[in-house]
């Protein structure tokens, strides 16, 4: 990564663009499938929550300023902790994104493509990946934070667009399938706010004292454009709650039409969406070759690029099918959520953090 | 040196590019080398029951060209396929096994069932249709009192020249009419997998039915307790028609509603545009009054347990323009526009009274959402479920309020 800074909007625009590729494919449906129509109210209740964490989050780095969870790493256990740390996050990035790259592969698949192999679909995907990864992840942030804007409207677009057809009784009983699955159960919905993942490595990348105010930002926007797409999709879908289906967004833009003229404009939203796809694939693959570059010292990192996007490709092309990446987005990827990002780096933060007070570490960096 | 180094990557990135843009360019038009020649567009599908297997299928395409050839008011030509099948997915597949393009189903109009089929529950077929690409969520889902396939064959358009835009656009006399409602597959699917409301089609008969006979009623309005088959049009070249709506509980239809009980159902449900009726006139004896019913205001319901039975509270707010006025009608003064209102309020009030309690006792079947009014009585969906709302529709009581605010008539005011 190129030691330019990111400014502000560009830095909550990587965190957004994560949000908004979550909302795109289907983890509302998720959040839905389990507390039902008490949704709404649990996203609220979650996002609260979330808030209070990133404060904790804030709290806790602010004992380490430019530093990431990595060079924290390193202060609390040494070499082998950082590099614990970079191969979790590692993984956690290229497995997950290759899985996002998998579902979203297999929607294209089944509304435009469906003569097209998915290996063919999925290298188009790999060839922008690894294009975009030579050019430098600042190009990377820049080219996202131009079609976040675009991204976005569309999204919102697409909500308001229906506003005529939202039935509100989707949102009622409040409490859906009831208080302990709303705010008990349901907590595991924080797994869908899992873009949070960048502000452990936001610090060194941005501009002094711009870090809190960029946490915050993209938080509440994250939380916000959550609600907006669960609301939606509760008024809209009935069927939500019990069925399997493709992109719930996808379905809404086939809903939208402006009397007998404006019809049938789920296309163009569907081509932006892969803009957005692409996007959040660079962003996590230039961020997970920043990791490895942090963690094994190399000097030219631009032919990991080739490497990593081979691992997207293979790992990709694991599940046989639909059900099965339906399985790891759900069952899998929300616990490993929950360990690596709530659990095992909040500790590393918290140990580094008790350390410090106890006067140890010996690391020039902590200065 | 920098500067030839500079022009050899300035090369390599246009080579990689056009390398790129030739691949995907290539390779999507091999895998999907499929030219709009090569598809058939169907227009309509047609479900009824088989003789000899689960359904029959009937599809009708658009003439390859149509649009090119024919003289002008010259109804371009369609082609009707039917075939025994045992869903709907098979039953494509062997169609497209006998035509020589590829059916296409993403420009289906509409979607039609036989009454017969209906009556026996299409749930099936519905979750089949939403789940095809192709077909669009605002796909007209009626129900045919004959068959499907004598629906469609009858469907020949008098003002247009295309069948497809007759199919679109005669659904919209909802907007100016109210004798039928815009009722789309997304509609009907996403009722059907409620608990709170129930679904309905549009109500279509391909062939003419006979005419009801004058009961010597004092109710004008007896002209509208018609369904589709019955509009007493005396000369015709098409026999398809569609009037009121076709009723359903669950997936099974389980009645029919009149053309004027489809417009308290609009009324109900805040669908309601506008629509004419016919009452006697409180100037005249032996005389009618025409009024033009608006929709002023949303239909406010609320719905409440009551010693656990549901009582529902209906205020119901129109607006009213007189249509037929004549040379005493200068005598409608501040009365007797006051008597005029009640006499429209008590009307209405009566016939929308009869018809809930018609879908509450007869039908059983909540069609206007009443239901959904309770909702915010329950906490959570299991006790909402454990209350079932389905069955206890059946008990609820109504109370309705009318309140119409006779504006004026039109050009010849009083």
């Amino acid at each position: 990564m190129d030691n330019t800074k990111l400014g502000n909007f560009e830095a909550i625009a990587l965190i957004l663009i994560i949000t908004i590729n979550h909302i795109i494919l289907n983890f509302s449906k998720t959040i839905i499938s389990r507390t039902g129509s008490g949704s709404a109210l649990n996203i609220l209740f979650v996002g609260i929550l979330l808030l209070l964490f990133v404060e904790l989050l804030l709290f806790l780095f602010k004992h380490f300023p430019k530093l990431d969870i990595l060079d924290i790493s390193e202060y609390l256990g040494g070499k082998t902790l950082k590099i614990i740390t970079g191969i979790l996050f590692i993984g956690y990035y290229i497995v997950f994104a290759s899985i996002l790259l998998r579902s979203f592969s297999e929607n294209l698949k089944i509304i435009y493509l469906d003569k097209l192999p998915i290996t063919i679909i999925i290298i188009i995907f790999i060839i922008a990946i690894t294009y975009a990864n030579k050019l430098g992840f600042s190009v990377i942030s820049k080219v996202n934070m131009l079609f976040l804007p675009i991204i976005a409207f569309c999204m919102l677009f697409v909500f308001l667009a229906n506003i005529k057809n939202y039935n509100l009784s989707g949102i009622f009983p409040l409490l859906g399938n009831g208080a302990q699955s709303t705010f008990i159960l349901g907590l595991s919905n924080l797994f869908a706010f899992s873009s949070i993942s960048i502000l452990y490595f936001l610090p060194p990348l941005v501009k002094d004292n711009s870090f809190r105010k960029i946490a915050r930002i993209s938080t509440i926007l994250s939380i916000i454009l959550f609600f907006l797409g669960i609301f939606a999709f509760l008024c809209l879908f009935s069927f939500l709650r019990n069925s399997e289906e493709i992109m719930a967004l996808y379905l809404a833009s086939r809903y939208i039409e402006f009397g007998r003229f404006f019809q049938r404009l789920d296309a163009v939203f569907l081509l932006i969406w892969t803009i957005g796809v692409i996007s959040y694939l660079c962003i996590i693959t230039s961020l997970s070759i920043n990791i490895f570059k942090k963690i094994s010292n190399i000097t030219n990192s631009k032919a990991l690029v080739y490497c990593l996007a081979g691992i997207i490709y293979i790992i990709s092309l694991i599940p046989k099918n639909i059900s099965q990446t339906n399985y790891i987005e759900i069952n899998i990827f929300k616990y490993i959520v929950f360990i690596l990002i709530l659990g095992y780096s909040l500790f590393i933060l918290i140990f580094a953090n008790i350390r410090k007070r106890l006067g140890g570490g010996k690391n020039k960096k902590t200065s | 040196m920098a500067k030839i180094k500079k022009l050899r990557k300035i090369f390599l990135n246009i080579f990689i590019i056009l390398i790129i843009s030739i691949l995907i360019f290539s390779l999507s038009g091999c895998y999907s080398a499929q030219s709009i020649d090569d598809l058939t567009y169907a227009i309509a599908l047609g479900i009824d029951k088989g003789d000899h297997n689960n359904l029959a299928i009937t599809v009708q395409f658009t003439f390859p060209n149509a649009s090119e050839g024919g003289s002008a008011g010259e109804t371009a030509p369609t082609i009707i396929n039917t075939v025994e099948c045992s869903s709907i997915n098979s039953g494509i597949s062997l169609l497209n096994s006998y035509t020589s393009k590829e059916i296409n189903l993403s420009h289906c109009k509409i979607i039609v069932f036989s009454e017969e089929l209906a009556t026996l529950g299409i749930g099936e077929e519905i979750f089949t249709l939403s789940n095809q690409v192709e077909i669009r969520p605002d796909s007209n889902i009626i129900i045919s009192k004959s068959s499907a396939k004598e629906y469609i064959e009858n469907s020949k358009p008098e003002l247009e020249n295309l069948v497809a835009k007759y199919y679109e656009l005669t659904s919209y006399s909802q907007e100016y009419v109210g004798f039928t409602e815009n009722i789309t597959l997304s509609d009907f699917f996403n009722k059907l997998n409620t608990n709170y409301i129930e679904p309905t089609a549009i109500l279509g008969n391909g062939k003419k039915l006979n005419i009801p006979t004058s009961n010597n009623s004092n109710d004008s309005n007896d002209e509208l307790n018609i369904v589709a088959g019955q509009i007493p049009i005396t000369e015709y070249n098409r026999e398809s028609e569609y009037l009121g709506l076709a009723v359903f509980k669950e997936d099974s239809m389980v009645g029919e509603l009149t053309a004027i009980e489809t417009m308290f159902h609009l009324i109900l449900t805040n669908n309601f545009e506008s629509g004419i009726i016919t009452l006697s006139n409180p100037l005249k004896e032996n005389s009618t009054i025409d009024v033009a019913l608006y929709s002023h205001k949303d239909t406010s319901i609320k719905t409440e347990l009551i010693n656990s039975s549901p009582f529902s509270s209906i205020d119901i707010n129109l607006n009213a323009r007189l249509l037929s006025v004549d040379q005493n009608s200068g005598d409608f003064g501040t009365k007797e526009i006051k008597e005029l209102e009640s006499l429209i309020n008590s009307f209405l009030q009566k016939s929308i009274l009869n018809y809930l309690y018609k879908t509450s006792k007869e039908f059983e079947s909540d069609i206007d959402g009443i239901g959904k009014n309770l909702l915010t009585k329950f906490k959570t969906m299991d006790e909402w479920n454990n209350y079932d709302w389905s069955n206890n529709y059946k008990n609820t009581f109504f109370d309705v309020n009318v309140n119409t605010n006779v504006k004026s008539s039109f050009l010849l005011s009083s």
